[in-house]
């Protein structure tokens, strides 16, 4: 049994310590809304928040995270929408939106630390995010009313 | 396209038709928040509606969102018609009755940028007749005339009477709705034209939107899958080292007999399932299949290329033959000539390929990441040999798609588990299969032939194509191909072979060349072929508007200029040209170092042009300042939806000019993952700007007319900027790269 808070909620699961978090997030737990999108870190689609800091979900073990404290698209609006998502929603960012969580988890970590972010900055925080239907130029609005309505 | 549509309507619907009936199965995803969206009481007035006594108003979409936002543009159609309230609609999505069969394929499909231009009619149609059903009722509620009545928000009102649309539905259900009813006016729409937000933002933001990989049912196992190379087989897998990894429950061999003879090529398949997705990948890992490639071990990138430039030197099947070519080229003041090829190209949807099939033995239930369910309720039935009326598939939310859900492989090989195992199975390919065993946009490579007067005016134009067939290579197995045989679609391309794909945007080249060849030679591999995105428009586009900015080099005319020229008799074309010029300042002084290229590209009846601005640095380093982008689909529909496309098909374009590319060695592809098949950052999206031809002629598609201009005008500027001529694509293979 591997103890971790996830979303201020306490979970004991069963899975081998070499399980990668993304699978015992979606299968273990039933928060589908961290995604699979490559497995080797290149994607940035199961980015979540562990102890504070960004994490690719797909390279970091279950082992790894015990007794860590987690947070994912499911619990990053504890109070409602975060301003990142409400951003997304008022830009109308999304089109298949499945990288859609991972790139959100992404910019509200980068806010936390950089709440008027540079396009340069922008660029440097996403890097490791991929959006296949392309939705960059409206992701950069976001985030850039996210950051003055903050 | 529309040639296809027009056969296949002819040759294919009906039988479409009568196999899709029988069964309508929403799916409960409200959109509103994921919840179940059908409300207590109230009926259906029709396929396309439910409204339930306390007036919650669900829509139902035959077409798939993907995320090009089709789905909600034609929700909106129905909508306008309808007259209810906007902001209080949710919506499911709806398969297997016949009402949702694309009139313009003749499947329920999305595909072709049909959905917009399809539903044109039948959208607003239905919710024109569903409003006519209300109108009815309370007029005979009220004892009024039902012209007197009028809708609005949802309320029906009549002088100082009015009711809910919920509380008319029932008896409106039993009204017969009139055949044609009139619909408003261009100038009287509230909705349609205007920008309306996404319905589905809020549940993808927060995580809530289900896709087919979120969704679970009890009893269920979760499999992983392996491939065999192109064409062919199993060699060995470990079953007994497989069963004791901690989890796993099944090893099983799926595509290696009928009925399930579709899977990509024939090849078959292992597949483990495991209490998990993790579990179930380490099974996998212990079975350590082995597999052989048969007569393709030794297929190459190099011997698919060696194989097109031998073809390019063989007598192929002419698809369009206009004048005497040969005889104007020996008559030309000037022959030009150039060899063009594009590689292999993998959709990569943001979501791999997976399925969950539940097989009950009399019944079969199976929720699948599909942009054809039509297709999936007849694969089903020759897999299963139920009626249709004991399968329901349900089409949740698609993680992308891009032309590669068409097929239904993965979809064939999770049924063929189910039914295998005796246990609901969840089938998620890795990415690692989903890019090696993906249906590809085939390698191509052209020969362009101009010849020009003494003027530079080109009086001879000759496209040799050389590559595989996507209906017509016998290598590439296929149940959609498979649903088309006898029709005159299919008929016709076995007469003249020629595959339509191939010579797509080539045979119906915008511009005027009184002497035209379109010739195609056929080369088929195993590698696995299907649609992606524009289909043969994205290589012939890239082919042409390249070719043509030879002849305006070689002549000393303006790029612009010369298009101009040879599109003089297609005013919508021409106007498309000549609004991205203008908008882009074409031939207006640039910056220092800037340089600018165009492209225009006329497909699915979207005519399309871009113009980029660009810079080069050091001869490699592409910095693209701006990008120009013009269309005319007609009437927007959405024009959020729309911009948001046009920013879709550049980042595409991006990609498919500077990094995609599949090279193949030893029967297998060489890029697996997205380490190896980059695809394009924010840090690279450059300014661009979007115009539409305003007019108001019913829409015509825009999800691929997006993508395909994109190539040529970046290659034209980079010509512009070097002096180089880049004829193969990616440009990372030329040293290139994207700033």
């Amino acid at each position: 049994m591997i103890t971790l808070t996830v979303n201020g909620k306490s979970h004991s699961v069963e899975a081998a310590p070499d399980t990668p978090l993304l699978w015992v997030l979606r299968e273990h737990i039933g928060l589908n809304g961290t995604k699979y999108g490559c497995g080797i870190g290149e994607c940035g689609a199961c980015n979540v928040h562990m102890n504070g800091e960004l994490i690719k979900s797909c390279q970091t073990s279950i082992g790894k995270a015990a007794g860590a404290t987690v947070t994912t698209i499911e619990g990053l609006g504890a109070n409602g929408l975060h301003p990142v998502q409400q951003a997304f929603i008022d830009e109308n960012v999304t089109q298949c939106g499945w990288c859609i969580p991972g790139q959100i988890m992404t910019i509200a970590m980068m806010l936390e630390t950089n709440p008027e972010p540079t396009d340069h900055e922008i660029d440097m925080a996403l890097r490791e995010n991929y959006c296949r239907c392309g939705t960059y130029t409206r992701v950069r609005k976001a985030i850039h009313r996210a950051a003055s309505s903050a | 396209m529309s040639e296809m549509m027009n056969v296949t309507r002819r040759g294919f619907m009906t039988t479409a038709v009568a196999a899709g009936g029988g069964l309508m199965i929403g799916l409960p995803l409200g959109l509103k928040g994921g919840k179940m969206a059908l409300a207590a009481g109230g009926a259906e007035l029709s396929a396309w509606v439910h409204v339930a006594a306390d007036n919650t108003i669900t829509l139902r979409a035959s077409q798939t969102e993907l995320g090009q936002g089709s789905t909600m543009g034609n929700l909106m159609m129905f909508a306008e018609e309808f007259e209810c309230d906007w902001s209080a609609i949710e919506f499911e999505f709806g398969t297997g009755r016949p009402e949702y069969v694309n009139p313009l394929v003749g499947l329920q499909l999305t595909g072709g940028s049909t959905a917009t231009p399809g539903f044109w009619g039948v959208m607003r149609k239905a919710g024109a007749q569903a409003r006519h059903m209300l109108l009815q009722a309370a007029a005979k509620q009220w004892g009024v005339d039902a012209g007197d009545c009028t809708a609005k928000n949802s309320m029906v009102m009549c002088g100082d009477k009015s009711a809910t649309f919920g509380e008319l539905a029932e008896a409106a259900a039993a009204e017969t709705p009139p055949e044609d009813p009139v619909l408003k006016g261009y100038d009287e729409f509230s909705l349609l034209t205007t920008h309306v937000d996404r319905l589905d933002s809020e549940i993808k933001v927060t995580g809530a939107a289900e896709y087919c990989m979120d969704i679970s049912v009890p009893g269920m196992v979760v499999g992983a899958i392996r491939h065999a190379d192109f064409g062919g087989g199993i060699a060995s897998y470990d079953e007994a080292a497989a069963k004791a990894v901690a989890g796993v429950h099944d090893v099983i061999v799926v595509g290696a007999e009928a009925p399930a003879i579709f899977l990509e090529n024939n090849v078959p398949a292992l597949i483990v399932t495991a209490d998990s997705y993790w579990q179930a990948e380490q099974g996998m890992k212990a079975a350590n299949p082995q597999f052989d490639s048969g007569e393709w071990a030794d297929l190459n990138s190099a011997k698919i290329s060696q194989t097109f430039q031998e073809g390019l030197g063989q007598e192929g099947k002419l698809g369009r033959a206009d004048g005497d070519v040969d005889g104007a080229l020996a008559g030309a003041a000037t022959v030009l000539e150039s060899v063009y090829e594009v590689p292999y190209m993998s959709h990569t949807p943001m979501e791999p390929a997976n399925t969950l099939a539940d097989f009950r033995g009399d019944s079969a239930e199976i929720w699948t990441a599909t942009q054809t369910p039509g297709a999936c309720y007849i694969v089903a039935e020759m897999i299963t040999g139920l009626s249709q009326d004991k399968i329901k598939v349900h089409q949740p939310f698609l993680g992308g798609g891009f032309g590669r859900r068409n097929e239904v492989d993965y979809f064939e090989q999770a049924l063929e588990a189910s039914m295998k195992v005796g246990k609901p199975v969840k089938l998620i390919w890795s990415r690692e299969e989903d890019m090696q065993h993906n249906f590809h946009r085939p390698a191509y490579a052209a020969k362009m032939t101009a010849g020009l007067d003494a003027d530079g005016n080109p009086v001879a134009w000759r496209q040799k194509i050389v590559g595989p067939g996507i209906w017509l290579s016998p290598m590439r197995s296929s149940r959609l191909k498979d649903l088309f045989a006898g029709s005159d679609f299919m008929n016709g391309m076995q007469e003249s072979g020629v595959d339509f794909h191939s010579v797509q945007g080539a045979k119906d080249i915008g511009y005027d060349f009184a002497n035209l060849e379109v010739e195609w030679v056929q080369k088929d591999f195993p590698v696995p072929i299907v649609f992606f995105r524009g289909v043969g428009n994205t290589q012939n586009s890239f082919f042409i508007e390249s070719f043509i900015d030879e002849i305006a080099d070689a002549s000393g005319q303006d790029p612009f200029e010369l298009r101009q020229k040879l599109l003089a008799k297609e005013p919508r074309m021409l106007a498309t040209l000549e609004l991205a010029a203008e908008k882009s300042g074409w031939g207006t002084p640039l910056d220092r170092g800037h340089h600018r290229g165009i492209a225009f590209h006329n497909s699915f009846d979207s005519p399309f042009a871009d113009v980029v601005e660009l810079s080069v640095r050091g001869g490699r380093r592409v910095t693209i300042h701006k990008v120009t982008r013009a269309i005319d689909c007609g009437l927007v529909v959405n024009p959020d939806s729309w911009d948001s496309q046009m920013q879709s098909g550049l980042v595409m374009g991006l990609h498919h000019t500077f990094l995609a590319e599949h090279t193949v060695s030893q029967d297998k592809l060489v890029q697996s993952n997205f380490n190896t098949y980059k695809l394009p950052r924010i840090s690279q999206m450059p300014e661009w700007s979007a115009h539409a031809v305003q007019n108001t002629n019913d829409p015509t598609g825009i999800g691929e007319p997006v993508f395909h201009t994109v190539a040529p005008a970046i290659c034209n500027a980079i010509f512009a900027a070097t002096g180089k001529r880049l004829r193969s694509l990616p440009l990372k293979n030329h040293g290139m790269s994207l700033a």
